[in-house]
């Protein structure tokens, strides 16, 4: 019993958070275990980069997938009105949290805990030397846990990221995609239906930038590191999370007639302009809002997506000339490179395959 | 006074109208070719750029002209609606090159020897050819450009403009209307194809190429091929007539002495067919070396395009002041097109706006908003058939890359609250005049208090300013002032409000600029003409 009580006691507060919660609302549909740490990617030209990435894992964090970049898609489901939970966990050495942009910004129970300033404080701003660390309340460094309500999610398409010194953070590769149908295969209300949904997520990495983070030298000039992120230069350029090499596999395989609902997120620090090869895109919605006049939506073969930024559009798949076709999608701010390799970068392929025409 | 500058500015407009011997304002139109099949060249060549240099760059050339040159930006192809396209490229290039055609739909590409498959599309060998085809469904403003290693080859210079006059039963004009709706007419049309380049990208890829670039590279290692080929020329020439000189009848000469000839010219002709040997083997590691850059330049491995820094900014293919220049001067052979629009008041000029380049570009036109109507070749229409009614007034056009725009421009004084052509409250109207201010002096800046210029000791004028304030009218320059305004006219700048992007390599005035004139009434704009 001992133990019992004093698990608790240290739990403390995420124990009775979670228990409040269980408690008010009904059973949560959209509830997910992230973890954030610390992981390896290799590059194309086989340079290895430190990240930082979120797992996905079973309830309270007992068995945890691999990290990734970007993290874990996020699903609220279509018509969902309980909203969603995120509970994080942190084996980073830094404090980390979980803001979405465009969703409202979620509390902890006690309401001047957001922001948390550069010494760990919240609440009012007391010292000259306090700059802001964390747009919300953090889950601590070190095994630190932090849980994140969002009552009612807005339907569309979003960007999470971490909320705590984002310009580091985020493009360590704290970040990945919310998405919520209004309906069925709808985005959103009054918007057209789709059969399939790709998402698209533009992202940078800077190889010199992350070994300065993970190596302890950020921020600090008699170790040699840089002092910001002034001198950014990435070098590596993805599409959810991978350079392009001949040979990947498309990122979608579609029939002719198909509506492919594309969800394109930046979780760059640079503006994208991302453009299709063959025909033109309706854009329907920016930052997770219906453009109006959804009847005659706008027709573009390339598309602003600026940091941050998330789009909505919707591509109807076709062959070109007819043959089958290998539609492509490009950032045409010419991201097109493995570090310097050309034939890389942000660049990715749609395959359409024309209905058969039966023989008689 | 006034009446005097209002009574010149009218005689100098008859002068003027008389002198260029037209009854009416022509319209203008862009330059560019018509096809509806075109024969387009990839090929290497210079441009000038207005800080003095010149940049090695890759672009497409017209094959059918007269004489086949390079241009940048590649030649505008006008089609008409409808019409059947069809590009046949063929490839001057040390690399493979193709075409995309973003907005158009099933375009097909040969698959002719010459050509070969792409990343995106069918691309023409090094020396090869390609053709592609698709039907111009829609009007509009697009552009087309290489899609062969485009982080590279885009730098290059491989780009260019399309336009898709309108064809159908509402449109009136097609030279004077951008699409299937009568709101989309306008007076005149001017193409802005926005560009930049970083010169080290293309030091770099000069070095690597012929023929100026390898031997470069090759100097620098103390390899001369011109001059190895020479001298290999000149020492198989020397052993040939040494072979010749060799075997000579020498019947004067008796055998023994016949003999030691043979011997000392067998020494010589040994000798110079070491040369040869020699100047051979220096040629082959040269052209091995060329074969090798070549081989980096085809790989891609030459220039680092994930950092770059353009420091050059075009419009048109011209840095700013260049970009002031007529079309077609014969000093910038490689550069034929120019962008000095000019309109009179109550015109209205249409904007083809192609974001050719990798960056975005905030286009800012002064002298009055523009009403954007068009993106990607398509209206802004709340519905088929409604027209341009979601139309953007903007006084700064963000232009992303690789996205089109049409926007269109008016002027006619009205918002200045003063009469522009300095009239007397009884003088008649001018055509297109904001009669609201016909008459009205200069606002006063209090009761009591006339605007007051400065003394004239303290004042400096622009180099484009008439003399006089008022439309159509000039005064002397004062002594020491240049005066570039012919006609009395406004004139506005349009430019990138990115203001570094208004130099030439660190150097300003330059870079993506122009100059907007506002003409008055009588002045002739001469056509483009292709």
């Amino acid at each position: 019993m001992n133990s019992t009580a004093n698990t608790f006691r240290t739990c403390g507060k995420t124990m009775l958070m979670a228990t409040l919660l269980l408690a008010s609302a009904p059973a949560l549909a959209a509830e997910y275990w992230l973890r954030a740490e610390a992981l390896t990617v290799t590059m194309p030209d086989t340079n290895v980069v430190s990240m930082w990435g979120f797992s996905q894992c079973t309830a309270n964090h007992v068995i945890c997938a691999a990290p990734t970049v970007p993290g874990p898609a996020l699903n609220v489901p279509a018509g969902d009105a309980s909203g969603l939970t995120v509970h994080l966990n942190n084996t980073l050495t830094k404090p980390v949290s979980l803001v979405i942009n465009g969703q409202t910004l979620p509390e902890a129970l006690s309401p001047t805990s957001a922001p948390v300033w550069t010494d760990g404080a919240t609440g009012p701003r007391t010292n000259r030397t306090q700059r802001v660390r964390s747009f919300t309340h953090e889950a601590a460094a070190n095994g630190g846990n932090a849980d994140y309500n969002w009552p009612v999610i807005k339907s569309g398409t979003y960007l999470y990221q971490s909320g705590t010194h984002p310009q580091v953070q985020v493009q360590m590769g704290l970040y990945g995609a919310l998405t919520s149908d209004a309906a069925t295969n709808q985005p959103y209300t009054g918007s057209a239906t789709y059969d399939s949904a790709l998402t698209l997520l533009f992202s940078e990495i800077d190889p010199a930038l992350h070994a300065a983070v993970t190596g302890g030298t950020y921020g600090n000039v008699s170790l040699g590191g840089p002092t910001s992120t002034l001198d950014y230069n990435p070098k590596y350029l993805l599409i959810n999370g991978k350079g392009f090499e001949s040979g990947d596999v498309p990122l979608a395989t579609l029939t002719e007639g198909d509506t492919v609902l594309l969800r394109l997120l930046n979780a760059g620090l640079r503006s994208r302009a991302p453009m299709i090869s063959n025909g033109h895109i309706s854009v329907i919605a920016e930052d997770g809002n219906l453009y109006p006049w959804a009847g005659n939506p706008r027709q573009q073969y390339s598309i602003f997506l600026p940091a941050a930024k998330t789009i909505d559009a919707l591509y109807v798949a076709q062959g070109v000339a007819g043959q089958n076709a290998r539609i492509a999608i490009y950032d045409r701010r010419l991201a097109l490179t493995n570090n310097a390799a050309l034939d890389g970068g942000m660049m990715g392929f749609m395959e359409v395959n024309l209905i058969p025409v039966p023989v008689p | 006074m006034k009446q005097t500058i209002r009574k010149l500015a009218q005689a100098t407009g008859v002068l003027m109208a008389l002198m260029l011997g037209a009854s009416q304002p022509a319209q203008a139109v862009i330059d560019g070719i018509t096809g509806p099949t075109f024969n387009l060249k990839a090929a290497p060549g210079y441009i000038s750029t207005a800080d003095g240099n010149s940049q090695y760059v890759w672009g497409y050339a017209d094959a059918d002209a007269a004489t086949v040159t390079m241009q940048y930006p590649g030649p505008t192809l006008i089609v008409n609606q409808g019409d059947t396209v069809t590009v046949n490229l063929s490839n001057a290039l040390p690399v493979p090159v193709s075409i995309i055609f973003p907005g158009q739909s099933d375009v097909s590409a040969s698959t002719n020897l010459g050509s070969q498959a792409g990343l995106v599309t069918r691309e023409a060998s090094s020396a090869g050819s390609v053709s592609y085809s698709f039907v111009a469904t829609e009007p509009g403003t697009y552009m087309y450009h290489s899609a062969t290693q485009q982080a590279l080859q885009l730098e290059m210079g491989l780009v260019g403009a399309l336009i898709v006059r309108p064809v159908g039963i509402t449109v009136l004009d097609p030279l004077h209307q951008a699409y299937e709706h009568v709101d989309t007419s306008f007076d005149y049309e001017y193409l802005f194809l926005l560009s930049e380049m970083d010169p080290d990208v293309h030091a770099q890829v000069e070095k690597h190429s012929l023929p100026g670039g390898i031997l470069f590279q090759l100097e620098a290692l103390g390899l001369d091929r011109a001059v190895l080929e020479t001298q290999l020329e000149q020492a198989m020439a020397d052993v040939l007539t040494q072979a010749l000189f060799l075997n000579e009848p020498h019947p004067e000469l008796t055998p023994l002495q016949n003999s030691q000839r043979i011997l000392e010219q067998t020494y010589i002709l040994d000798a110079l067919v070491h040369i040869q040997l020699d100047l051979a083997g220096q040629l082959t590691a040269v052209l091995t070396q060329i074969a090798l850059l070549e081989q980096q330049l085809l790989a891609g491995a030459v220039v680092d395009m994930s950092t770059y820094t353009p420091t050059l900014w075009f419009i048109n293919g011209r840095n700013g002041p260049d970009t002031l220049l007529d079309a077609n001067v014969p000093w910038l052979p490689n550069q034929p097109y120019n962008i000095l629009p000019r309109m009179h008041p109550g015109e209205k000029l249409l904007m083809r706006v192609v974001s050719a380049g990798r960056d975005l570009h905030p286009f800012h036109t002064h002298g009055n908003n523009t009403w954007l109507i068009a993106r990607d070749g398509r209206m802004l229409e709340s519905a088929p058939g409604m027209g341009p009614d979601l139309a953007t007034s903007n006084y700064t056009l963000q232009t992303v890359p690789g996205a089109t725009y049409d926007a269109t421009f008016e002027w006619t004084g009205k918002g200045l609250n003063w009469d522009i052509y300095g009239h007397a409250p009884g003088d008649a109207l001018e055509p297109f005049e904001y009669a609201p201010d016909h008459g009205k002096a200069f606002p006063e800046i209090s009761a009591g208090n006339p605007l007051m210029l400065p003394n004239v000791l303290d004042l400096a004028e622009g180099q484009f300013y008439s003399g006089s304030p008022f439309l159509g009218s000039q005064e002397a320059p004062r002594p020491g002032q240049v005066k570039t305004n012919a006609f009395g006219g406004y004139f506005h700048m349009w430019h990138s409000h990115n203001e570094k992007e208004l130099t030439n390599d660190d150097i300003f005035p330059g870079g993506m600029l122009t100059l907007v004139i506002i003409e008055p009434h009588g002045v002739t704009i001469p056509d483009a003409t292709y």
